[in-house]
């Protein structure tokens, strides 16, 4: 799944707010806004809201987990 | 709390039931006033994940049916209103306390907004068009 590697920083850090400890997620929702506030600076989108931003690229983060779901099956699998 | 469905059977929304059920339970323990703050905190972070586990297993790994859709958008409106309530009864008594698993109040709020995309995400009002539209804009088309 080769995409824009831009895109491809902000779909993990997006799936690492989601999965990790509650004690991180002030840290991981930092470095999203960080990422989403770059990405749409440097597309000159600024005008675009941050939670604007998580509709459009909704796809790419569905395919994102998908793909993420399988490899951990297929990790778990090869444990067994 | 219960959402109406007509298009599959029961058994197919047990994911959803259970969801359901943990909002339930954490309603009931709150107006009891069971448990501490800290436990009604504990027990919203892990309705979401109960909540995430449903999301992947009936939204992303399989074609959502309405009704799958429906729960997803009720139960995220519910999960929201909780940590609204949350932040809210938290702000107004000093915080949270020191804790063992090191839960701040801004965890809570970086939860809240998670919670948040996830409904832009899942229901919000861009058509797919305008969507593909912006999403080329930003990143000049996906590359695959």
């Amino acid at each position: 799944m080769a995409r824009n590697p831009e895109l491809e920083a902000i779909l993990q850090a997006r799936y690492d707010l989601e999965t990790c400890e509650p004690s991180q997620k002030t840290q991981c929702r930092a470095r999203l806004d960080l990422l989403v506030n770059a990405a749409l600076s440097k597309s000159g989108q600024k005008n675009l809201s941050s939670r604007l931003f998580m509709e459009i690229t909704a796809e790419a983060f569905h395919d994102f987990k998908l793909a993420r779901r399988k490899e951990e099956r297929a990790r778990i699998s090869r444990l067994r | 709390m219960s959402v109406q469905t007509d298009d599959i059977p029961a058994s197919k929304l047990a994911q959803w039931q259970a969801v359901g059920l943990i909002l339930d339970q954490n309603a009931r323990d709150l107006q009891a006033k069971r448990y501490g703050r800290l436990q009604e905190v504990i027990s919203w972070f892990k309705a979401i994940d109960l909540f995430r586990r449903a999301e992947m297993e009936r939204l992303i790994e399989r074609k959502p049916t309405p009704s799958d859709k429906r729960y997803h958008k009720t139960w995220l409106t519910a999960l929201i209103a909780e940590g609204e309530r949350l932040l809210t009864t938290l702000r107004q008594n000093g915080g949270l306390p020191r804790n063992q698993p090191g839960i701040k109040l801004s965890d809570i709020e970086a939860t809240l907004e998670e919670l948040y995309d996830t409904q832009a995400e899942w229901h919000g009002s861009l058509s797919p068009e305008c969507r593909a539209a912006l999403f080329k804009e930003i990143f000049d088309g996906p590359k695959s």
